[in-house]
């Protein structure tokens, strides 16, 4: 004797089933771990950007390897960056010519095409212009590779 | 026996991080071919002279062990900077780095950002001309 309710009770328990299937085979690509000494290649960025990460991934001390040649990277590095100077309006009222920068980047396993990391940083009063956007992003790469 | 192990592993590890930073920095000497960087090359030339950084700029990529590339801005002060701030000194910013041509991999990087610059360019290229020297004296 099959109960009535017998499609249903099924029809539930293998949606449920599936979900707990896709939850223990499926990793976020952005949990994905970033190795130590992992050699990156940065993208060309608009402005220069990819000079300023360098530099900021040395000075914080990112233990990564920037490499210039895109066929020898396990990862690469993408994103864009943007600077807006400062107004009249903005020096009258707040006496600071601070520019507000702006920028994003991902780092990708070219080998999966899974994006392992992505940051973006906003900076309304950047002391130190493109400088210090880069460091924002060299200090959460660094973060991201010592908590893995 | 820990401390045995210890003592045959600590010089080992000390050996092989010194084995990579020899590896990674730039000896004195080194022939350095510096990039076009829209006119900041000159500058860096002329700074690289100037702080007798010790190493030998070559006017071939093909000739040079390292390259240096970067990214140099400038912005004049604008009515506003003068007329409330009392400054017409530029805003400069730049960034270089320093690549092992045979590796391809960056052995140094820099950024300087003068808000309120005295010398303009020249300020920020010996600024960076400043540290390269720092880097080479101090890596082994």
């Amino acid at each position: 004797m099959i109960p009535k309710t017998f499609p249903y009770t099924a029809g539930l328990l293998l949606i449920m089933g599936s979900h707990a299937l896709l939850g223990q085979s499926v990793t976020p690509a952005l949990n994905k771990p970033l190795p130590r000494a992992a050699k990156v290649f940065i993208e060309p960025v608009e402005s220069g950007f990819e000079n300023y990460l360098a530099a900021a991934i040395q000075k914080k001390g990112v233990p990564l390897v920037v490499v210039i040649n895109r066929d020898k990277a396990d990862f690469i590095i993408s994103g864009v960056a943007e600077t807006e100077k400062a107004g009249w309006a903005k020096m009258l009222f707040l006496g600071t010519d601070a520019s507000k920068e702006q920028a994003g980047i991902k780092i990708v396993d070219p080998k999966t095409e899974e994006v392992v990391f992505a940051y973006a940083v906003h900076k309304g009063n950047s002391a130190r212009g493109k400088q210090s956007a880069a460091e924002a992003c060299a200090k959460h790469i660094k973060e991201k590779i010592e908590l893995q | 026996m820990l401390y045995r192990i210890l003592g045959v592993i600590g010089p080992a590890v000390t050996f092989c991080f010194a084995l990579i930073g020899a590896e990674r920095a730039i000896p004195g000497g080194a022939k350095i071919y510096i990039a076009p960087m829209d006119g900041f090359e000159t500058y860096l030339k002329a700074a690289l002279e100037k702080k007798q950084v010790p190493v030998v700029v070559v006017d071939q990529r093909d000739a040079a062990e390292y390259e240096l590339t970067g990214a140099a801005e400038s912005q004049k002060a604008s009515t506003a900077k003068k007329v409330l701030m009392w400054d017409w000194r530029s805003k400069e910013q730049a960034s270089i780095k320093v690549t092992h041509l045979q590796s391809s991999e960056v052995v140094f990087a820099y950024s300087v950002h003068k808000a309120s610059s005295a010398h303009g360019k020249q300020s920020s290229a010996e600024a960076c001309a400043k540290h390269l020297k720092e880097a080479i004296q101090t890596l082994p």
